[in-house]
């Protein structure tokens, strides 16, 4: 566990299942995640004290201990509840009252403390608005800045689905298209020369996935989640009920997100005029599954997309590539 | 290309490509690449509205227009900051440049007395001189995507509105010390007795409090802004004032003790009400005449002021609120004030008043007349409030 930093400058993903810190040491790019999630367990001095042993990332909150971070699913499966986020559908949870404690002590033990003789630049991933949420999205941008200020950071905020395109299309010279398929939320950024021209995310993500197929199945979220993570591919055709659920609605989450990219492009009147098709990248831990890009390919083909699109492609690695992104920005605004 | 989306020449692509470091590349793009109509990272990305809102009725599209226009503006500050965009400014006055070491997380009083109050940060308050006035009123915050009714109301300060007091100035030299004593007391004893703003600096750099933090001061009187969370009219409750003892003509007077002084408490302020940089600002730039419908009604501060060395981000760039939400429009005067610079966030602003109005196929008066209704509205609700409450809300005291 870093208590502090020794990297020159870090690229940060907030996502709402996962953060991941990206640091570059030498020529290599290190990255380390957390799960953005807890449980809390009742308070004990037996408890508290087993967890200092084990080395177990955790804090006190009045009669309870939050155990947060990758712990968290260990405990969740051992005591068979469900784990809770301090983010739902890209953004803090207002209404979670051990969020805003949570997200900081993950911050903690991800990045440390800013060590004060190196570099304190870092950026962190946002997404774009959701419809209907800009409020919320305002609190969450500026709830973050304060804590990685707090902890001595000098932050800057870059949107996920750019932090895809500075991280994969480096050979088209930052021009395409990024999507990033997390737990809340796909975010959606379209950029010329490195240069947003549009942005938007779309709130039906891995979570939904996770909730929709629960509630058919009767199974917890959790294990849906790790069901659909660890051995889930998209094929079509499942004997097992509960992967024929999840592929049911990962349809329904592709079909959403061919549909919302066609008709926010279509209405964006002055789109820029390419003069060369222009590539689109997919990441994300959504995005994973094998089979994945070639029902997004084959759905977008289908429809009458208003920009021609070279390639469809999944990043080199998708559950990093944001970070990887956010790093690069860092790193070049210095 | 979008028309605001200004398109770089194929020579910065052509460079671009020369360049084998990705990261390289990158800084590069970022730096001379074309500049957008959104934003790139930090605030909310507004073009997903102009998407994703269905169109509905003439008004209510009208309206969604709007948000997109005010929205984008605020989304065009958030991309230049991001891109470094370098502050004219700052460029000039590189002494004033804030210092490079780590930054307060927090700004608190370490010291107080009858007569002085000091802060961590090394700033100094002078308590000889303050004043109650009326106390701080609820005020509204009304919604970029329209209507005439508050979306939230609040109480605490929510930005700084700097000023010049246009003021008689002496030399500044040491021969007129004694002359710049005096006019600088006998200023004081009229923005108290006017109640005219919450802290003057005098040519010294010294910090004086004139009227309480609790109370408003009468300083912006007519006035808009806007910022991500929605737009302020009439900043007298809202935004706390501080004056420079200067001349906005002669601002290369302004001595370096002001501004440092202006920074310490700049910083304070915002630690202790958690003040945002964008709402960090200047007379001209929230000032209107409500009679004529134009903004710059007060010109201070139209050009020059320093920003950076506030360590702020260059506020001119922060579309105008007052032309994209309430259609206000300029004049010769204002563009006078400006001494023939640009204000980028005026331009733009227009910009995109008239892409809004094309794209509801109304002309740009059409289009500008209905935000003024809107303000007109409001306006009126707010002055049969002020009157009820036989509080006169809107006043100004300069000299």
């Amino acid at each position: 566990m870093a208590l502090v930093s020794s990297a020159s400058a870090l690229g940060l993903d907030v996502g709402t299942s996962r953060l991941v810190v990206a640091r570059q040491t030498g020529d290599e790019i290190r990255y380390e995640s957390q799960l953005n999630a807890f449980v809390t367990i009742p308070n004990s001095k037996i408890t508290e004290g087993a967890l200092k042993r084990e080395h177990v990332p955790h804090s006190v909150l009045g009669n309870e201990i939050i155990v947060q971070g990758n712990e968290s699913e260990k405990f969740a499966s051992l005591l068979n509840a469900e784990i809770r986020r301090p983010m739902t559908r890209g953004v803090l949870d207002a209404r979670e009252s051990s969020s805003l404690q949570v997200i900081r002590e993950l911050l903690v033990n991800l990045l440390g403390y800013r060590d004060p003789f190196r570099e304190r630049k870092v950026t962190f991933t946002v997404p774009a608005a959701p419809l209907g949420a800009e409020g919320s999205l305002t609190f969450h941008e500026k709830t973050l800045r304060q804590i990685l200020n707090d902890l001595g950071y000098e932050a800057t905020s870059i949107n996920e689905g750019l932090a895809v395109v500075y991280s994969e299309l480096e050979s088209s010279n930052y021009t395409g298209i990024g999507i990033s398929c997390g737990g809340g939320l796909c975010n959606v950024c379209l950029a010329y020369l490195s240069v947003p021209v549009l942005s938007f995310s779309v709130p039906k993500a891995g979570d939904f996935i996770d909730l929709s197929a629960a509630q058919v199945s009767g199974e917890r979220a959790n294990r849906i989640r790790l069901t659909k993570e660890d051995s889930f591919h998209f094929n079509g055709f499942f004997s097992d009920k509960i992967h024929q659920v999840i592929s049911v609605y990962y349809e329904d989450v592709i079909q959403n997100l061919v549909k919302s990219l066609k008709e926010a492009f279509e209405r964006t009147g002055n789109l820029p005029k390419f003069s060369r098709p222009i590539p689109l990248v997919l990441s994300g831990g959504t995005a994973m599954p094998t089979g994945f890009r070639d029902r997004f390919e084959q759905l977008l083909s289908q429809q009458d997309f208003p920009v021609t699109v070279s390639e469809v492609r999944m990043a080199s690695n998708p559950l990093y590539s944001t970070a990887k992104g956010a790093l690069a920005a860092a790193l070049s605004d210095s | 290309m979008p028309e605001n989306f200004i398109q770089p020449s194929d020579a910065v692509e052509r460079e671009a490509a020369k360049i084998t470091d990705p990261l390289e590349r990158l800084r590069y793009l970022r730096r001379q690449g074309p500049k957008p109509p959104a934003p790139a990272a930090g605030l909310p990305e507004m073009l997903p509205l102009e998407v994703t809102m269905p169109r509905q009725t003439f008004r209510w599209t009208t309206w969604a227009a709007a948000i997109t226009v005010v929205t984008a503006g605020l989304g065009l500050w958030g991309y230049q900051m991001s891109a470094n965009t370098p502050a004219k400014t700052a460029a000039k006055l590189p002494a004033l440049t804030p210092p490079t070491g780590a930054l307060p997380t927090g700004v608190w009083q370490v010291e107080t007395s009858a007569t002085e109050e000091v802060y961590s940060n090394g700033l100094r308050i002078d308590l000889s001189f303050a004043t109650k006035n009326r106390p701080r009123e609820e005020y509204g915050i009304f919604a970029l995507d329209g209507g005439t009714e508050p979306v939230s109301k609040s109480r605490a300060p929510h930005g700084i509105v700097y000023h010049t007091t246009e003021s008689d100035l002496a030399p500044f030299e040491e021969a007129s010390s004694e002359k710049l004593a005096t006019l600088g007391h006998l200023l004081l004893r009229f923005v108290r007795r006017e109640h005219s703003y919450h802290y003057l600096i005098d040519r010294f750099g010294r910090v004086y409090r004139v009227v309480e933090e609790s109370d408003a001061a009468n300083h912006a009187g007519y006035s808009v802004w806007g910022d991500s969370r929605g737009v302020y009219v009439n900043l007298n409750d809202s935004f706390l004032g501080i004056a420079f003892e200067a001349k906005t003509d002669n601002a290369a007077d302004v001595s370096a003790a002001q501004f440092t002084s202006a920074r310490m408490l700049t910083e304070m302020l915002r630690s202790k009400y958690k003040i945002a940089r964008e709402d960090c600002v200047t007379h001209a730039q929230v000032s209107v005449n409500p009679l004529n419908m134009r903004i710059g009604n007060h010109t201070d501060w139209a050009h020059g002021f320093p920003f950076a060395a506030m360590n702020l981000p260059d506020n001119y760039l922060t579309t105008l609120a007052a032309v994209t939400a309430f259609g206000f429009t300029h004049d010769e005067v204002l563009l006078k004030a400006e001494a023939g610079r640009d204000w980028p966030g005026l331009v733009v602003a227009d910009k995109l008043v008239a892409k809004a109005a094309a794209s509801e196929g109304s002309t740009e008066v059409r289009y500008r007349s209905m935000l003024q209704h809107r303000y007109k509205d409001i306006f009126a609700e707010l002055k049969r409030q002020s009157e009820k409450g036989n509080e006169p809300h809107s006043q100004e005291g300069k000299q």
